[in-house]
């Protein structure tokens, strides 16, 4: 009677997993159709006109651009020449010296000329000490403006940045992405184009610049990274920003927009009270928050997603940085979606309380738990001689077969849409890692969500974790 | 008999679920077809991909010389060329029949016209034409393909084809907005009046960036001139009443004077922020009056675009107005830009109040200060224009405080009139202090370089001045501003200011303070460099280390922070301080003790009218700066003119802060010298 009950449970179990993965392909199915047809709409709708033309009117929006700073003293000048050389009219780049204990300061305000200005900051606005505001005293640098404020995370510099911009549009990036010079035309030009919703925040694609050829601002020449890791990751973000995030824009659904390169009508990311200091997921949270307050004041609203490469990062190459990457965002994976619980099918919510967030709960959040579990309860299948053979077999070559088939569309569409990478040699590389993902970097992946959720439940202090860059090739 | 049927359920739940893992083995066969499917897929279309380009740039390459003979043709060319002419436009006949070709050539054309101007680019229209292409775009606006539409307004407006003003014109209230948005810009571009035409008919929201393309649009037009848009506030599309007030301020319609003021009132907060950016644009002061109606019952942004309204047009009549808004107003951001308003139209109304601290001695001051009228006499030479402390007080200083933050526990309190006066009277004996050092310039110099600069020829006090600026040091400073200020040759003075610059540049790298301000503050106890440390530090141990390090290492700047220490509840914490304090006061030079009077949290306030003054009597050295020199503005960051109204200036143009400071660092170090 006991090994009858245990085998329903084990079978039980299986129609679990069957299910979860059944919905899996499914969902990922219809992401793949969704982000087609995105695609191809975006490309179809943005070949007329010319943008650059509007980039010299003086009726353009402005915009801000913040970066926060916290010990680029190695890179910081380089940087900021490059955010002040982007081909737009009318913007500025505030930098906010989040208290560094290197020279940032210092090597800014002797490559820029800067002297201190006379400001005032509303009392009432939550962020940590401004220590001065620094403006340039040559006319060639006078869309910049640095903040020098005591050390508060990126949450807090970010705020500073929101509450001292007076442009209509602010641009949260970090200070070591770069650019590409017409970033802000197509940024604008979604922040503009739609008249019946407002536009609250415009998201973009992240790149990998890896091994790219950087020079004076610009990028030279598009290669794949050398290392592993980051190859490994280039495949990744293509699934993920290509596809995924395609897709929930698609459907006016997305909730996530990367905090290496995030622009919000600053207004409502003001009427939210900015990004939350208490979250290591700000980035995501401040989605969640704008998409609330628009939903609870009843206003016609939506998020533009640009799927063009605008903006290039470096991604971690050692494994450490990497376990520490994907463990903070675990957890702020599990801190926004805790804190906005009561979005759990909701139906107030229209599209983001019955399908987004159950998305994030169950396969962003969930998911490499079950995995995790799941390959643990193999083990002790085997060993209890209980496994169910030919249903471990089938499920897993479904799961792996589809794994490899999505990445390989997702390499298709990148190859279709804009094609970056020329040498055969490289799409093969691609396509090597795609098949051989699951066996090396996935279980690297899920092993620092499981990390990352034992720390938050188990209340492990931890912080943001330290991003070593080894800095972008330089042209030669 | 219920019970049975439950029974048999619960068995049914219980049982063991059947799952077709065949199924699974079906879903993984198909999953590998699409895999296998996509990896062909992916070099197929790279490779079509790649050879669509190379076709097409081979093309292009074959057509291009053929299309430039035909665009630069003349009637009046030899014979042999125009008899080449007619052979290519057999050619080029031979070439339209193919659809591939016709494609390139237009899109050559298209090309083509964003490179061309004047005749040329009207007789590539005139091909364009002559060889029916435009056929083909005509043909496109068929098509139930959005993009297709499109892509053939586009190209019809792009050459020019007149006659499709009418066939475009429809398109403008389509409901798929590419086409929507093509055709707006078409019909603006095609006739003078397309813009009315858009203006009247659409029933469609004109989006931002449509409004600035359509405006790019009309300001290509040559010998444009715009219809009166005053006509289309009426409208009742919110985005035609946007555009027309965008339009009215893009082409200064002054005539509409009213319509805009009433357009304050609107509704839409759109519509209401353009019309208050028209008003302040135009000058129209009748819309005061509105403003103040409208104001309570607007929303913050508004409020905010009326304030700054009323500060471009505004008048001493309206700051009673603006007093009832800082009274009333709780938002903190309205009630700044209320009071930075009454500013703008009466300065200095309303004076700082954040972080001023009243010196503890002022009115003891006083009376010192009234006693001694040579100190003010004094003050008054070294000011020129400013004719007592007070006024200079007020005018100058305003800016300076907001930049400082003064680490005070004492209650911040706004100063009331009577303290303000004698906290001002007080100043009197800082001052005459304070400026005593600066006077005394000439002491700080070494007689022997100076006597050795004097007999020195001029070529030899060049290059002393270059090695100056090369190896000195701030020590040299006192040199260096003696050169500056008395020597007669123009190049040696300004080989002295560049050395001088670049002797406090140095300085400034090697400190990572980097104004004046902060480099005032490093006499707090903040900027001892173990403050930073002790308070980053929890354990009672740590904290003891630290001391005893201070002890060994520390100077004076770690006095004021050690002073600090004293009031700590922990007696070995306070005892380690004392011990550090006399070791460190034991070790300095009985002089220096002096530095044991450093300034306090309280005299902070007393020093920043030192640097305050220090600026004052700067711009009076600056008024020697010779004329010539000014060409030289961008090595010492002077700006550009200011403004006409500023008469207190002999110059024209502008010395930037940062000269300024760069001085009366060097002035501050003096003192700072003086005062060891």
């Amino acid at each position: 009677m006991n090994s009858g009950v245990f085998d329903i449970l084990v079978e039980y179990m299986n129609l679990v997993f069957l299910v979860f993965s059944t919905v899996l392909f499914s969902m990922f199915s219809i992401m793949g159709y969704l982000s087609a047809r995105s695609s191809i709409h975006y490309r179809n709708k943005n070949s007329f006109g010319d943008l650059s033309k509007v980039m010299a009117s003086p009726l353009a929006p402005s915009i801000t651009i913040i970066a926060p700073a916290f010990n680029e003293g190695m890179t910081i000048v380089e940087n900021v020449r490059s955010l002040l050389s982007l081909k737009y009219v009318n913007y500025e780049v505030m930098v906010v010296n989040d208290g560094s204990k290197d020279d940032t300061l210092e090597k800014l305000i002797n490559a820029f000329n800067l002297q201190k200005i006379a400001y005032s900051l509303d009392p009432n606005w939550k962020s940590k000490p401004v220590r001065g505001i620094y403006k340039s005293t040559q006319k060639s640098f006078s869309k910049l403006t640095v903040i020098d404020k005591e050390n508060g995370g990126k949450s807090d510099a970010l705020n500073t940045g929101v509450h001292l911009s007076e442009n209509r549009y602010v641009g949260c990036i970090d200070v070591d992405c770069l650019l590409q010079p017409d970033a802000l035309l197509h940024v604008v030009k979604s922040f503009s184009q739609r008249s019946k919703k407002r536009v609250i925040a415009v998201g973009g694609v992240i790149r990998v610049a890896n091994s790219c050829i950087i020079s004076g601002g610009n990028l030279e020449q598009i290669n794949i990274p050398k290392n592993w890791l980051a190859k490994f990751q280039l495949l990744e973000y293509t699934r993920s920003f290509l596809l995924g995030r395609m897709a929930w824009g698609r459907i006016d659904s997305l909730l996530i927009i990367s905090g290496a390169f995030g622009f919000f009508d600053r207004e409502i990311a003001l009427a939210v009270g900015g990004y939350d200091t208490n979250t290591v997921g700000e980035d995501m949270e401040i989605v969640f928050r704008m998409r609330r307050y628009m939903h609870d004041e009843n206003i016609p609203y939506t998020i533009e997603y640009i799927p063009d490469p605008l903006c290039w990062t470096e991604v971690p190459e050692s494994l450490k940085v990497l376990v520490k990457q994907r463990d903070r965002w675990s957890r702020g994976n599990l801190e926004t979606l805790k804190k906005h619980k009561d979005m759990f099918f909701n139906p107030k919510y229209g599209r983001l309380g019955m399908l987004s967030y159950p998305y994030w709960f169950f396969y962003e959040w969930m998911s490499p738990i079950l995995e995790f579990l799941g390959f643990f309860s193999i083990i002790l299948f085997y060993f209890l001689g209980i496994l169910n053979w030919e249903f471990f077999v089938a499920i897993t070559l479904a799961i792996y077969t589809f794994s490899v088939m999505f990445s390989f569309y997702a390499i298709l569409w990148d190859v279709y849409s804009y094609n970056q990478y020329n040498k055969t040699k490289d799409i093969l590389t691609l396509m090597f890692c795609a098949i051989v993902e699951p066996f090396f970097f996935h279980p690297i992946v899920v092993w620092s969500a499981i990390k990352g959720n034992y720390k938050k439940l188990f209340k492990i202090k931890s912080g943001w974790g330290a991003m070593t860059r080894k800095g972008f090739s330089k042209a030669a | 008999m219920h019970i049975t049927k439950l029974t048999y359920s619960v068995l049914t739940i219980l049982g063991i679920p059947q799952i077709h893992t065949n199924l699974l083995w079906d879903l993984t066969f198909l999953f590998l077809i699409l895999g296998v499917v996509y990896f062909i897929s992916i070099f197929f279309f790279r490779n079509k991909l790649s050879i669509l380009a190379l076709r097409r740039k081979g093309k292009r390459k074959e057509l291009a010389p053929v299309i430039s003979n035909f665009l630069f043709h003349s009637p009046e060319d030899p014979r042999e060329e125009q008899k080449e002419y007619v052979e290519l436009k057999i050619k080029i006949r031979e070439y339209l029949a193919d659809t591939r070709y016709r494609k390139i050539i237009s899109q050559i054309l298209l090309d083509l016209q964003k490179d061309v101007a004047g005749a040329t680019r009207e007789r590539l229209f005139k091909l364009y034409r002559e060889l029916g292409l435009h056929h083909d775009a005509f043909q496109k606006l068929g098509s139930w393909r959005w993009e297709t539409v499109a892509q053939g307004i586009l190209e019809l407006s792009q050459m020019e084809v007149s006659d499709s003003y009418q066939l475009i014109r429809k398109f403008i209230n389509d409901r798929r907005g590419v086409i929507r948005k093509q055709a707006e810009l078409a019909t603006v571009g095609l006739r003078k009046d397309g813009i009315d035409y858009v203006l009247d008919t659409t029933r469609h929201s004109i989006s931002e960036w449509q409004q600035l393309k359509l405006i790019e649009t009309l300001g290509k037009r040559k010998n444009y001139r715009p219809p009166q848009f005053k006509g289309w506030l009426l409208s009742q599309n919110k985005d035609v009443v946007l555009f027309a007030l965008r339009l009215i301020k893009h082409y200064n319609q002054k005539g509409a004077e009213r319509s805009i003021n009433e357009l304050v009132m609107h509704r839409n907060d759109e519509i209401k922020s353009a019309a208050i950016q028209c008003i302040v644009d135009f000058n129209f002061k009748s819309a005061l009056g509105i403003f103040k109606n409208v104001f309570w019952s607007s929303s913050n942004t508004i409020k905010v675009g009326i304030l700054n309204a009323i500060a471009d047009l505004g008048s001493e009549d309206d700051i009673s107005f603006l007093a009832e808004v800082t009274d009333r107003e709780s938002n903190f951001m309205i009630v700044s830009k209320a009071q930075s308003t009454i500013n703008a139209i009466v300065p200095e109304t309303i004076l700082p109040s954040k972080d001023i601290v009243t010196p503890k001695n002022a009115k003891e001051v006083h009376p010192v200060v009234e006693e001694d009228s040579a100190v003010q006499n004094h003050e008054v030479e070294e000011m020129g224009q400013v004719h007592n402390a007070a006024e200079y007080m007020e005018v100058e200083d305003l800016e300076f405080f907001d930049e400082v933050e003064i680490p005070n526990a004492r209650e911040e309190r706004p100063l009331n009139q009577e303290t303000k006066i004698s906290f001002e009277l007080g100043l009197d004996e800082e001052v005459h202090q304070h400026l005593e050092p600066i006077e005394s310039t000439k002491e700080d110099l070494n007689e022997h370089e100076l006597n050795m600069y004097e007999v020195t020829d001029p070529i030899e006090k060049s290059k002393l001045i270059d090695l100056l600026g090369d190896t000195a040091d701030d020590q040299d400073l006192p040199l260096l501003e003696h050169i500056a200020e008395n020597e007669t040759d123009s190049e040696l003075r300004f080989q002295a200011f560049k050395a001088m610059k670049s002797i406090e540049k140095g300085s400034q790298t090697t400190v990572p303070v980097t104004n004046q301000v902060e480099k005032e503050s490093l006499t707090l106890p903040n900027h001892s460099i173990f403050y930073d440390l002790y308070h980053h530090t929890d354990e009672q141990d740590a904290k003891l280390i630290l001391l005893k390090e201070v002890l060994e290492i520390g100077d004076q700047k770690e006095i004021p922070f050690l002073e600090s220490l004293l009031s700590e509840k922990n007696k070995s914490i306070v005892k380690a301080a004392k011990k550090a304090i006399d070791t460190i006061t034991a070790k300095e030079d009985p002089k220096s003790n002096q530095l044991e009077s450093e300034p306090k949290e309280e005299q902070v306030m007393e020093m920043s009218i030192e640097d305050s003054l220090d600026h004052e009597s700067d711009i009076q050295v600056d008024d020697r700066i010779p004329m010539e020199l000014f060409l030289l503005y961008e090595e010492l960051g002077i700006e550009s003119p200011m403004d006409e109204e500023d008469k207190s200036s002999p110059f024209d143009f502008e010395i930037s802060q940062e000269f300024f400071l760069d001085l009366s660092n060097g002035n501050t170090d003096k003192q700072q010298k003086a005062n060891k």
